[in-house]
């Protein structure tokens, strides 16, 4: 009995065929679903899973080729300008049954070029405005023309004209929308000078937003090197020009560049000029495979959902990055491929008003249409009441996020970001710990310190107050002492070494010249010294690492460090510029012998080893704000080994102070050589190997 | 007089100045030079140039090889003859070429006809008087349809000077590559312009040896009827590849790729009635009647899953699933085809065609058997690819089974009359499947007498970050005595029917290096943490398992094993790396795949005695139910099928030690030896010529092998994966923690966004009633039929052996069931009969 209940379905499905394909929900969605978060990118549950494809497989009219653009009008009616077909299709919203029928369909009778005002030419931009009027970028008859929401003809747009526009000056619309105040915005084929900016009778009115010039380093040099006329004749850098445009309700022109790199999104105010993405790089640098695909992403299409979330959609990958008004990414999903809900060739992306994303798939003419799961809802409402300042509501919609997918960043931010309004910053903190951000850490810190400082300065004034009145009656007994009963007698004991180690030490801050000096000609130093130094400033440079803060670690973990790396990078400086000096200065009469060098370059360690790891342990009750002192503090502590280095240099090789200089100089270019040395050398070996591996499979092959 | 003597004489009567005896002796070291210069300095080029060149070549063939090197052990195949000819039939056995249509056999079943002049084989079913064409019969002149319409002729598709009459005709398709270092050519054996084809009578059937002259082979095939069944096979002896004297000189000579049999077979115009099942996933149907986004390319994919060694993914793969066993279906309402695969099922590729593929208007369904892949050629990372064809062949006979199951006009208006539908061809799968276990591996698979837990929690235990620096880099996400009180509060909640796996509780935690010895991390409770877990779970009456990986290698190869001697290695040379996906659209590589016969000869019997010292009862094997590979190791060379064979082996040996042996995905050689399967596929491949998911492979295995369904915590739509599980009978499993999953953030394992057992109890606990009620009770029972309840709505039965059934609703609004019961909004109901 049941059985026959599936023919009744296939009779069924026959006799109900329209123009979208209905999906059976999976559990699993066929593409990769994340977030981009600072530091990579995270996978998330799907965000966006897919309702159906509109794929005009039963229409008696025939499928879309080759589509273009899709625009989506208040009432959610779809509208497609067909490219290769010559005509725009009209699609009804979705019915209750989850369909999606033919309205209509405007083609012209004849050509243009016939006479027949209507007829279109590989059109590829479409928008429509409140009233219905359809506004089409007819591309192929170099014009835009206006129909009415029956679709008959309207009027036809004579091309821009102005002084304004250069003589070479082609006009090919590609994309067209207008904006709240009625100005019409046009995307023409390679023009780099713009956006055409139109009124609304189509008069030429301004370029509007246009690309600057992104010139390489060495395009850079060469134009402060040559003027103009020497570089006459070579490749003229052009702005990028404009793919996709898109007018949002709040008066913002979004659009998409031809470019890779950025800027390859933008967020135009009427001014003209960038917000919220003013240098943003959209490129996505987890979708190349590890087979070394080209991350070079073709983002063609941008549109702005009812809570201002900003979609872009690559054609390169088939991959629609959701955006929040904030401009931090909130989901990533979807990819190419020849399955159901995967997109091919993406051309066109809009959002309903129930926000429903539908992807144009220039590939295969169909159109694919994805709504928001659970999770997407729960993260629209929890950022929407976040952005309206409703914080309490939106604290437990975030923590429902967060109970669904533990790596969701964003959720713990906005939570700590509220503990932060509500002044609970011991609460905040945590979270910003969990999520990362020291940014956020630092703020938190701030307050934190700002009262504690507030609630103990009594006891914290006092025992400094304390400390230094103790200290001064230590020193004054001392100095007492020493008057009556003169310099204590020398005692030996297992502490003597290190005393004398110590006293070297202060020697070389308080007098580095002497103790250079003798290092060389009274053999002060030892082999000792030198190998005790440089092991305290291995330990130290690796536990300063350690010890530096969260806020000052970038938030990044502690399990990150890497030993090893550290140590190297500790010991080969000393080594390296050891080396180097001493051939340098053995050609340049230097006096000072391997041992010399090498004991007074371990020497000027000192401040390092003594400031280094307090530094890294200040940065635990730094903030962000004192970052500049950190530096400041960080920064002396180099000029001050540097300036060891260049006495050592001059006092061991008996040098004249200019001399001294110079050596110096030609020390650093000699160390700069030896480490290209090792890069070349590196770089060929690396080759070397590679010719030999493929040497020998070649061989594999014949023997 | 000597000469000697004569310049003696000669000297004695003139004397000799000075000069001259300067000269003489100068002459006389030249001389002495010259001759040592003849004999030693040729040694002294020829032995170190010698020693040099064998040096080289030693090293060469050792760093690199060559899969010509490669001896695989052909032993195990089955190899056998061309059947005898029936003499006593046509002229000497032999039939003209030119014949019109024949009959060769008839068993009381079947009637097997064969025209030779139109390459057309009939077989009549003889219970029904059905006939079955292999290949559609031509829409001619003038026809019209059930409504009196005109039909469009395609008599000229037939005509046989045309490329598609060509194709279509043709009994055989045969993929060949011409110089073997280029991309291989399917065509239809009819295609080929030097082809020489003989027809012999034999036993029950016919046999057509094929010479291909450009291609210099031959084989043969052989059609005969067997019971209900129509049988090809291709004899792995009567395939001739001729190394004639050109070939010889230069190895880039013709190869044989694939063979296809019948590939037209129960194929379908567009428009008509009826579907093709395939086992991909849990089950997919192609449907004749539904206009679909042209596609020009074939469906194809090896039977078991890709073959790392030969197949390249360059991004994660997220709209497949793989294929779990060698059938498919043809169903129309009057009849079904089950095409089974007896032999050569490891080397095996279904394929669809849909209309336009080949420019033929036909739903066509097929399965190609694999005797060379191609692979990618690659002389260093990041050069230029060479798609390549292996030297040997893979596989020996290739059998494949068709049995026709026909029965009187079907009329939808007739309450009574029952159609044909995937269920009939799941239940005949399933005594296929039952049979060959027994013939192949020897097993009989019982029925299942008790149930098995309905929910499975798959504890993991932690993973090590990846950082790389000195601090502790484990992960402990669980430990065991988390485990204890995990199971004791949901034992106060009332779970109390559970099977806990543990995941990764190796050392170095989930990606455990399967080289190294297996032993239990400290940081999750040691060996005796877990050896006190065991015993307090049998105490519980739970079942606890722990999950194995076996051929991962997860980083570099440790513990004596290197590359050259565990590491699967690529006929390219390289050796095969293993990628992990990352789940954010790109793969990861991260160590290798470890040689099957590695593991068997150094590790197998360690890991046995590891796993029982520490109390395991059950275990559960990674890889076996879902992985197979060729491995080109010149010291491991193993064939995708002799890799099945060894996996088998390995089972049987799992089971001789534990008393409970579970598999991942649900291969069905390893499915025979298996309790359980882990992590069943519940969804089918995303692929545009699938229009329904059906539980095919469910409908077999159901009753047979307990299964779970992957964590539905890790599912995009857990609400949408319990009910699935529901409806498909399978048992849930959940994957937890006890710490906060971000602790994962730095480690490998990204894939659990909710996993903390305080976050997913109440989830759990639900789940386990709907389970306990609409899945445990029938899990000894059969799936009796699976139907959707109407066209557009998500609402599906299962009916079980039992008389229960099962109702699914995946829809928003309640539906009302014919009786008026209701199946609420994303719910279930289970009535029982």
């Amino acid at each position: 009995m049941k059985r026959k209940l599936l023919k009744l379905l296939i009779l069924t499905m026959l006799a109900s065929l329209v123009l979208s394909c209905g999906f059976t929900a999976d559990a699993k969605e066929p593409y990769a679903s994340y977030y981009l978060g600072d530091n990579g990118a995270y996978s998330i549950p799907a965000p966006y899973e897919v309702v159906t494809v509109i794929d005009f497989k039963t229409t008696e009219e025939g499928r879309l080729a080759s589509p273009e653009d899709i625009f989506i009008d208040d009432n959610d009616v779809i509208y497609v300008a067909d490219t290769a077909n010559d005509r725009i299709v009209i699609i009804n919203p979705m019915d209750e049954n989850g369909n999606y029928t033919l309205k209509n369909i405007i083609k012209g009778d004849a050509t243009y070029a016939s006479g027949d005002m209507s007829g279109l030419k590989t059109p590829k931009g479409i928008y429509v405005d409140a009233d219905g009027t359809i506004l089409v970028a007819d591309t192929g008859n170099n014009r835009l023309v206006e129909f009415t929401k029956y679709g008959y003809f309207k009027y036809s747009y004579a091309p821009p004209s102005s002084s304004i526009l250069s003589s070479e000056f082609n006009y090919m619309p590609l994309k067209v929308t207008k904006d709240t105040r009625g100005y019409i915005y046009v995307a023409n084929s390679s023009d780099s000078n713009g956006i055409l900016m139109l009124d609304g009778d189509g008069t030429f009115r301004q370029y509007f937003g246009a690309n600057k010039v992104s010139l390489t380093f060495w395009e850079s040099v060469a134009r402060l090197l040559w003027d103009r006329e020497d570089r006459l004749g070579t490749v003229v850098t052009l702005p990028y020009s404009f793919n996709n445009i898109y007018a949002s309700s709040d008066g913002y022109i979004y659009a998409t560049t031809t470019t890779a790199t950025p800027p390859q999104v933008r967020k135009i105010n009427a001014g003209g000029s960038d917000v919220v993405y003013s240098g943003y790089d959209f490129r996505d640098m987890y979708i190349s495979t590890s087979y070394g695909a080209s991350t070079a992403q073709n983002f063609c299409d941008v549109s702005v959902d009812n809570l201002n979330n900003m979609l872009i959609v690559d054609q390169q990958y088939g991959r629609i990055y959701e955006y929040d008004q904030n401009g931090i990414n909130l989901f990533a999903f979807s990819t190419n491929g020849t399955g159901y809900g995967q997109l091919s060739l993406p051309a066109g992306l809009e959002v309903d008003s129930q926000g429903r994303v539908y992807v144009l798939n220039k590939g295969s003419g169909t159109i694919t249409v994805f709504q928001t799961t659970e999770f997407a809802d729960q993260i629209h409402a929890a950022n929407e009441m976040y952005a309206r300042g409703k914080y309490q509501d939106a604290f437990p919609l975030w923590q429902t996020v967060l109970d669904r997918d533990s790596y969701y960043n964003l959720a713990l931010k906005n939570m700590g970001t509220i503990h932060m309004r509500e002044e609970e910053y011991k609460e905040a903190i945590e979270y910003f710990y969990e999520a990362e951000d020291a940014a956020l850490a630092s703020q938190a810190y701030k307050e934190i310190r700002a009262e504690f400082l507030r609630q103990n300065f009594p006891i914290i004034a006092s025992v400094l107050v304390g400390v230094v009145v103790l200290w001064i009656v230590w020193i004054s007994i001392k100095q007492a002492r020493r008057r009556k009963y003169g310099p204590p007698p020398e005692k030996k004991n297992f502490l003597t070494p290190v005393k004398d180690f110590w006293g070297r030490i202060k020697n070389v801050l308080a007098h580095p010249i002497d103790s250079f000096e003798g290092i060389r000609y009274e053999n002060k130093g030892s082999y000792a010294d030198m190998i005790i130094i440089m092991v305290l400033w291995v330990i130290i440079a690796v536990a300063s690492e350690y010890a530096v803060g969260f806020i000052y670690r970038g938030g990044t973990p502690r399990e990150f460090i890497r030993p090893m790396q550290i140590i190297l990078t500790a010991l080969l400086p000393w080594l390296v510029v050891c080396t180097v000096n001493y051939g340098v200065t053995t050609i340049m009469y230097g006096e000072g012998r391997v041992r010399d060098v090498f004991i007074g370059g371990a020497y000027c360690h000192i401040p390092l080893v003594l400031f280094s790891l307090p530094l890294a342990l200040l940065t635990n009750v730094l903030t962000n704000d004192e970052m500049s002192l950190y530096n400041l503090i960080h920064t002396l502590i180099y000029v001050w080994v540097g300036l060891l280095v260049y006495l050592c240099i001059k006092s061991i090789h008996g040098f004249h102070p200019v001399k001294a200089v110079i050596v110096t100089f030609i020390t650093l270019v000699g160390v700069a050589l030896v480490v290209l040395l090792f890069m070349i050398v590196y770089g060929l070996a690396n080759q070397l190997f590679d010719f030999i591996t493929q040497f020998g499979k070649e061989l594999s092959y014949l023997v | 007089m000597s000469d000697k003597k004569e310049k003696k004489v000669k000297a004695a009567a003139v004397p000799e100045t000075a000069e001259e005896k300067a000269a003489r002796k100068l002459q006389r070291k030249f001389d002495k030079v010259d001759k040592k210069f003849s004999w030693r300095t040729v040694l002294k080029i020829v032995i170190p140039l010698l020693i040099v060149l064998i040096v080289v070549f030693v090293l060469v063939k050792a760093a690199f090889g060559n899969d010509k090197n490669i001896k695989f052990d052909t032993s195990s195949f089955s190899k056998s003859d061309a059947a005898p000819v029936d003499k006593t039939k046509g002229i000497n056995g032999q039939l003209l070429s030119d014949a019109g249509m024949t009959i060769f056999a008839d068993n009381g079943k079947l009637r097997l006809g064969y025209s030779p002049r139109d390459d057309l084989f009939i077989i009549q079913d003889l219970s029904t008087g059905r006939v079955f064409r292999s290949y559609p019969e031509p829409i001619y002149d003038g026809a019209v349809d059930e409504n009196g319409n005109e039909l469009a002729s395609d008599l000229s598709l037939y005509r046989k000077s045309s490329e598609t009459g060509q194709i279509l005709t043709s009994p055989v398709f045969i993929e060949y590559t011409k110089s073997g270092l280029e991309g291989g050519f399917t065509k239809g054996i009819n295609q080929m312009t030097e082809l020489t084809k003989t027809v012999y009578f034999i036993d029950n059937g016919v046999q057509l040896v094929y010479d291909v002259g450009d291609l210099d082979l031959s084989f043969t095939v052989e059609i005969t009827i067997e019971d209900n069944a129509l049988v090809y096979k291709i004899p792995f002896n009567a395939i001739d590849e001729r190394e004639t004297l050109e070939w010889e000189e230069d190895d880039r000579r013709p190869f044989l790729c694939a063979l296809s049999v019948l590939p037209y077979l129960g194929a379908h115009r567009d428009g008509e009635t009826g579907y093709f099942v395939s086992p991909d996933g849990s089950g997919a149907l192609t449907y004749f009647d539904v206009a679909r986004v042209s596609n020009y390319n074939e469906y194809s994919k090896k039977i078991y899953g890709i073959d790392a060694t030969f197949d390249v993914l360059d991004s994660p793969d997220y709209s497949n699933e793989k294929l779990t066993m060698g059938a498919y279906g043809i169903v129309d309402n009057e009849y079904m085809l089950t095409s089974f695969i007896d032999t050569g099922e490891t080397n095996a590729e279904l394929k669809i065609g849909n209309p336009g593929v080949r420019s033929l208007p036909f739903y066509s369904i097929y399965f190609e058997f694999t005797y060379r892949y191609f692979y990618r050629r690659q002389m260093n990372k990041g050069g230029v690819q060479y798609e390549m064809v292996i030297k040997h062949q893979q596989i020996g006979d290739a059998v494949q089974k068709t049995y026709f199951d026909s029965k009187p006009e079907f009329a939808a208006e007739n309450e009574d009359d029952t159609a044909f539908t995937y269920v009939d061809v799941a239940l005949k799968t399933r005594d296929l499947l039952l049979k060959k276990w027994e013939t192949q591996w020897g097993v009989q698979k019982a029925v299942l007498t008790e149930g098995e837990s309905p929910m499975n929690i798959r504890f993991f235990m932690g993973a090590e970050t990846y950082s790389g620096g000195v601090l502790n880099q484990m992960k402990v996400m669980t430990t065991f005595s988390d485990v204890k009180s995990i199971g004791e509060e949901l034992e106060e909640s009332g779970v109390t029917d559970l099977r806990l796996t543990l995941v990764g509780w190796m050392n170095h935690g989930y990606y455990w290096n399967s080289t190294k010895k297996n032993s239990v991390d400290s940081d999750f409770g040691g060996k005796k943490g877990l050896k006190s877990l065991n015993s307090w779970a049998r105490q519980k009456d739970l079942t606890l398992a722990l999950d194995n990986n076996l051929l991962y290698i997860y980083g570099n190869p440790a513990s004596g094993a290197t590359l050259r001697t565990a590491v699967v290695k690529k006929p390219s040379t390289f050796y095969l790396d293993y990628y992990m996906n990352m789940t954010y659209g790109r793969l990861m590589r991260y160590g290798y795949y470890m040689s099957p016969k590695y593991f068997n000869n150094k590790l197998i019997n360690k890991q046995i005695k590891n796993l029982k010292s520490y109390g395991a009862t059950e275990v559960v094997l990674q890889q076996l139910g879902d992985t197979l590979y060729t491995d080109y190791n010149e010291k491991n060379a193993l064939t995708r099928s002799q890799s099945q064979s060894m996996y088998v082996e390995w089972l049987k040996k799992y089971k001789e030690n534990f008393e409970h042996v579970s598999v991942y995905y649900g291969n069905d050689y390893a499915v025979a030896f298996a309790d359980t399967v882990d992590e069943i596929p519940m969804n089918k491949s995303s692929r545009i010529i699938f229009d329904e998911q059906v539980p095919f492979v469910q409908i077999v295995y159901h009753g047979y092998v307990e299964y779970y369904t992957s964590p539905i915590n890790m599912q995009d739509r857990p609400d949408y994966a319990l009910l699935k599980a529901i409806e498909y009978g399978a048992n849930v499993s959940y994957e937890v923690t006890e710490n906060e999953i971000n602790l994962l953030m730095y480690t490998r394992y990204k894939f659990l966004y909710k996993g903390q057992f305080s976050l997913l109890k109440d989830e759990m606990v639900e789940s386990y009633k709907a389970v306990t009620e609409a899945v445990k009770p029938f899990s000894t029972q059969f799936i009796t039929n699976h139907y959707r309840l109407q066209a557009y709505t998500e609402v599906f039965c299962t009916e079980y052996s039992g008389g229960a059934r099962v109702y699914v609703n995946y829809t928003d609004s309640d539906y009302t069931l014919p009786g008026g019961s209701v199946v609420k909004a994303m719910s279930y109901l289970v009535v029982n009969g």
